[in-house]
């Protein structure tokens, strides 16, 4: 797939996301479709899709037991085992696991501090490309706030860890100067951050040659899907306000499954609301479904205990001599080199019946 | 009439790349340059094992004698193996192509070429597997990064999965943990369902499965081999050793890469086998046997397909059971151990005929080998070290500065770190280690492992080898480095040649050659020279003043 | 100024537009990891050239042939196992021409200074040439090395067994 059509093609797919709930809602009127339909639809699709794909991977066994091992093995107790980089039990996994979902572990290998003297002063570089790890810690724990923040649509009362998390996220608005004319509320830095490492990730896309290389247009989709998410967002928040009360009287609805549509909501909304549907539904079918897929992961969810405890395979459990014909036998071997092995004096199991013509060469 | 391999004119001039803005990486098809690739597997080789489509046939060739219905065979072979094992069908859903791969792997670093790059090697395969298996690819096509299975497509991906290592250094930066290597394997068992292996690997796979070793040496050859290297021991040391063969009730079974045993520079580390075993049955009344069934503890079959590596490995159990030993003590050698702690329990096992590993000498119980009842050869000298068993006078090595190189497989698929490293800091006294992003869990590879260790594919080992070569180079010119040590049979046959054409002041050494020279004999003769028969240090003085 | 002057004034130019032309020769997609990973473990590929190729320009103008010699044999035996033709394997070497006579005052110098460069080059790729087909050399020799320690040990081995005459028969 070369980039300018991947690239445009998603573009495109994203603006259609666009103008359906626009023209759908601000020009057609169809508040039942896109307030309730589209929503459950989407949560329907998504648990079904999300559940068929882990059954699906769920039902290829793991055959064989195959971490990355990136520590010292479990060994003698003089030497010092690595025991989350190379997990010799589930304590072990369960840390390595946590510090891969939580920390990205993997990827922060790549961040590599350099140390550099540029004409003669010392400097610490970062690469461009070292700035993933940031990048991506920046935006899932971005998205994770911004998720659970948005608790307070869904709840009442609004539970206090919710309220922790605004607050925390809010702290930095004293630094930020509200525009004249303008009452801004609080601004969150998660709103910010989630729309700059967005935006990071996207550029870097675009920017770096490999990268470049291999992207395909359902890589750039999700990017867009997120960018509009957020920035619809932001604008609401911030700019083209909307009734907070009405939305959530719309959100509880669908959560009580009394659904019903209130009037006055914006369109802009809408628009926002359908990107996240869009998002959601997407999904199961998309490389976004590696947040289940590394759970699953057999180089990382294993422990490296393969040489004291056995791993079974389903599908195959027994040896390569209880099937015919797949191993050469020590027997077939013998038959095949026994004079040999005796004149070299290597022992055998069957020693050769005396022949008749051998006598006389033996007599001499 | 132009020649071949001739360039064009507008090739001769500025090498102008079109950027890729309107070029996608699945446009371009494959281009066979001599020295990239192996050649094919011959026939005979392919029959003796019975595997499919057995015929004489070259990459290069139009072609390939596939069968009719290759497209059906190569598909449903995916079908099955992505019901077979989660990681395949996992690793063909979950990469976001985020890059964190691409500049990771010795292929790409040394050569440049993108679709080295492992997120790219991997979308070779992919790119078919959304096409065949998945709605997206089905109903968009391009689009979704799906691509018909086409000939041009068939060997492009076989040119590029005869172009990874295994060496699994790009998992290690996956942020889920995505394995090339096991999409490698996966993928050239398909490419083996075609009968499309390289005919270094093939005729590795059918010796070892009739004679027990890749080279083809019958028993009584093989044995005297080793008998010739007991002669060298005894030149060097005055000391021969008593190997046993085949010999049933003995303790423990060794099992080693053949290549210890008739190639330089392995064959010293075998005499270092050959001297510690030697020692420990003069001292301690050790009782090891070595087999000519299974004399190969490298396992051609993992380049091949799982089913070849279990029918391969068995021989090693099969023999264990026959002898009737305790327990089995392994070589120096890196897939082998991979294999031996990732696979052969699971393959082969349980092997309760065994006992629970004990050293006869220190009485250490190897608990964490309770299972398969292998030990590696460097943890069981470790221990006896550790236990004060052996005498060792690390002077012997006093000419070699040295630095080690942990082999691919040891360190990502088993983390087999210290132990090494303790053995060669207690019989030498000159280590320096290599800069860290390029040892232990994140080390180079040789450029030559999983059966590309051919002489015909020599540009690429030594365009693989580089990144390793490199940082070799390093530690020669700040410390004087002049030989390294390493863990693994492929190693040996291939790092002699890559530092003869990167770093050729440096040679390479198995652990176990250190520990032979090191070794220090009751009778032993007076000795001036380490195995290879180089003087030690202030050894030529003594001479000289003696005379 | 004259034309050796002007090289060592503008050097740094020069040579950024020589190393830039000689990543050039890689896959667009790949110029930006040459160009831009400075580890040298991670990118020895990138780091041998640039570092090589400053010492060769330098030696160069300053006409130190040891210099030229050593770091010529470096980058080459890069390229030499790269997918190049040899032709392009080395042909970076007229690029350099081409630079100097954009980023220099070419029009300035005298036609003596101008055929002493272009002998200069010429030489500077004739050398390159020998040294790729050294390299080139090197492989084959190591292909055959490597065949012949394969059995070398098997060879040794057979005069033991089958040479030695037995005596006592």
């Amino acid at each position: 797939m070369n980039f300018l059509v991947g690239l445009i093609f998603s573009a495109i797919v994203a603006i259609v996301v666009l103008l359906v709930p626009w023209i759908g809602v601000g020009v057609l009127h169809l508040y039942t479709i896109f307030g309730i339909v589209v929503p459950y639809l989407a949560i329907l699709i998504f648990l079904i899709g999300m559940i068929l794909r882990v059954i699906d991977w769920g039902r290829s066994p793991v055959p064989f037991r195959i971490p990355t091992t990136a520590g010292q093995q479990w060994s003698f107790p003089w030497i010092k085992h690595s025991w989350i980089e190379n997990p010799k039990d589930s304590k072990g996994v369960i840390v390595r696991m946590a510090l891969e979902v939580l920390c990205f572990r993997s990827l922060f290998r790549n961040v590599r501090l350099e140390y550099r003297r540029i004409e003669n002063l010392p400097k610490v570089a970062f690469e461009w490309e070292k700035w993933l790890w940031m990048a991506a810690i920046a935006f899932h724990y971005s998205f994770l706030v911004i998720f659970l923040r948005h608790f307070r649509f869904f709840t009442n009362p609004i539970p206090s860890f919710v309220k922790i998390i605004e607050k925390l996220d809010g702290f930095f608005q004293a630094g930020v100067l509200p525009i004249p004319g303008l009452t801004i509320p609080e601004v969150y830095i998660t709103d910010l951050l989630l729309l700059a490492a967005v935006t990071y990730l996207l550029l870097r896309r675009l920017y770096i040659p490999q990268v470049r290389y291999v992207s395909l247009p359902s890589d750039y989709f999700p990017l867009f899907l997120i960018l509009g998410i957020g920035t619809t967002g932001v604008l609401m928040r911030y700019f083209l306000r909307v009734d907070v009360t009405k939305v959530k009287e719309l959100a509880f609805g669908l959560f009580k499954f009394h659904p019903h549509v209130p009037d006055g909501i914006g369109t802009i909304f809408f628009i926002h609301l359908f990107f996240v549907c869009t998002l959601i539904a997407y999904i199961p079918f998309s490389k976004i479904c590696h947040m289940a897929g590394i759970f699953l992961s057999p180089t990382r969810n294993l422990s490296n205990n393969s040489r004291f405890k056995r791993h079974i395979n389903p599908w195959d459990n027994k040896p390569a001599w209880e099937y015919p014909g797949m191993v050469h036998t020590y027997e077939e071997y013998e038959e095949e080199f026994r004079d040999v092995m005796i004149e070299a004096g290597i022992p055998v199991e069957k020693m050769p019946e005396k022949k008749e013509e051998e006598k006389p060469e033996q007599e001499q | 009439m132009r020649p071949k391999n001739v360039p064009e004119p507008e090739e001769l001039s500025k090498i102008d790349h079109k950027p890729p803005l309107f070029e996608s990486w699945m446009d371009k098809k494959p281009e066979f340059k001599p020295g990239f690739y192996c050649y094919g597997a011959k026939a005979k080789n392919i029959a003796a094992v019975g595997m499919p489509n057995p015929r004489d046939w070259s990459p290069t060739d139009e072609d390939w004698k596939l069968p009719e219905n290759w497209k059906e065979i190569f598909l449903n072979g995916m079908k099955e193996r992505l019901e077979k094992y989660r990681s395949f069908k996992l690793f063909m859903d979950i990469c976001v192509r985020c890059g964190a791969c691409a500049d990771k792997c010795h292929y790409f670093i040394g050569s440049g070429d993108p679709k080295n790059m492992p997120v790219l090697r991997a979308e070779l395969l992919r790119s078919v597997y959304r096409k065949y298996f998945t709605t997206g690819g089905k109903l968009f096509g391009k689009l979704a990064g799906a691509r018909e299975l086409t000939f041009d497509v068939l060997k492009e991906i076989w040119y590029y999965l005869y172009q990874c290592s295994e060496c699994r250094r790009c998992s290690l930066f996956c942020p889920y943990g995505i394995d090339t290597a096991e999409i490698t394997i996966l993928g050239r068992e398909l490419t083996n369902l075609l009968g499309l292996n390289t005919d270094w690997i093939q005729a590795s796979v059918a010796n070892c499965y009739r004679t027990g070793n890749h080279i083809g040496l019958q028993p009584h050859a093989y044995k005297d081999m080793i008998e010739f290297l007991c002669d060298e021991c005894e030149e060097v040391t005055g000391i021969r050793p008593q190997p046993q063969f085949n010999k049933k009730g003995a303790e423990i079974l060794f099992v080693t890469p053949s290549g210890d045993v008739f190639a330089d520079p392995g064959t010293y580390t075998c005499m270092g086998y050959l001297l510690l075993f030697h020692y420990l049955q003069e001292e301690y009344g050790f009782d090891i046997t070595w087999s000519t069934y299974a004399s190969e503890g490298g396992n051609f079959g993992y380049f091949t397909s799982h089913e070849m590596a279990k029918r391969l490995h068995a021989k090693i159990y099969m023999e264990a059971k026959r002898l009737g030993v305790k327990w089995i003590l392994g070589g120096e050698c890196g897939h082998m151990w991979r294999l031996l702690n990732q696979y052969i329990d699971t393959f082969n096992g349980p092997p309760d005929y065994l006992e629970e590993p004990v050293s006869p000498i220190t009485g250490t119980k190897f608990e964490h080998a309770k299972g398969h009842k292998i030990v590696h050869i460097v943890e069981f000298t470790a221990d006896l070290i550790r236990h004060n068993k052996l005498k060792l006078d690390p002077s012997r090595n006093d000419h070699l500065v040295l630095t080690f190189h942990d082999s691919c497989n040891p360190a990502r698929g088993m983390g087999f770190f210290e132990e090494p490293r303790y053995v060669i800091k207690s019989v030498c006294r000159n280590f320096y280690e290599m800069p860290s992003n390029t040892i232990r869990e994140q080390t180079f590879c040789c450029g030559s492992g999983a059966g590309l260790n051919a002489g015909e594919n020599m540009e690429l080992r030594m365009r693989g080898g580089l990144p390793r070569a490199n940082a070799v180079k390093y530690v020669h010119e700040k410390y004087g480095v002049n030989m390294m040590a390493c863990i693994c049979a492929i190693d040996r046959a291939a790092l002699p040649v890559l530092m003869q054409y990167w770093v050729p002041e440096v040679d390479i050494t198995g652990v176990h050659e250190l520990v032979g020279n090191a070794l220090v004999f009751k009778n032993e003769k007076k000795r001036t020279t380490d195995l290879r028969g180089n003087p030690f240090v202030g050894a030529e003085e003594e001479q000289g003043d003696a005379v | 100024m004259s034309l050796v002057e002007e090289l060592k004034k503008k050097s740094s130019k020069i040579l950024k537009k020589w190393q830039d032309s000689l990543i050039a020769s890689y896959p667009e997609d790949t110029q930006h990891f040459l160009k831009k990973e400075k580890d040298k473990f991670a990118n020895p590929v990138g780091y041998i050239f640039k570092n090589e190729l400053e010492r060769l320009y330098n030696g160069f103008v300053d006409e130190d042939q040891d210099k030229i010699n050593s770091s010529l044999t470096e980058i080459i035996r890069v390229r030499a196992v790269q997918d190049f033709f040899p032709s392009a394997a080395i042909n970076f070497i007229l690029e350099l021409k081409e630079i100097i006579k954009n980023e220099t005052n070419w029009e300035s110098f005298s036609i003596e200074e101008k055929e002493a460069l272009d002998k200069k080059i010429t030489s500077l790729l004739l050398l390159a040439f020998d040294i790729y087909e050294q390299c080139r050399q090197k492989l084959y020799d190591l292909r055959v090395h490597e065949v012949k320690k394969h059995v070398m040990g098997l060879l040794k081995m057979a005069n033991l067994v089958y040479e030695i005459p037995d005596p006592t028969k």
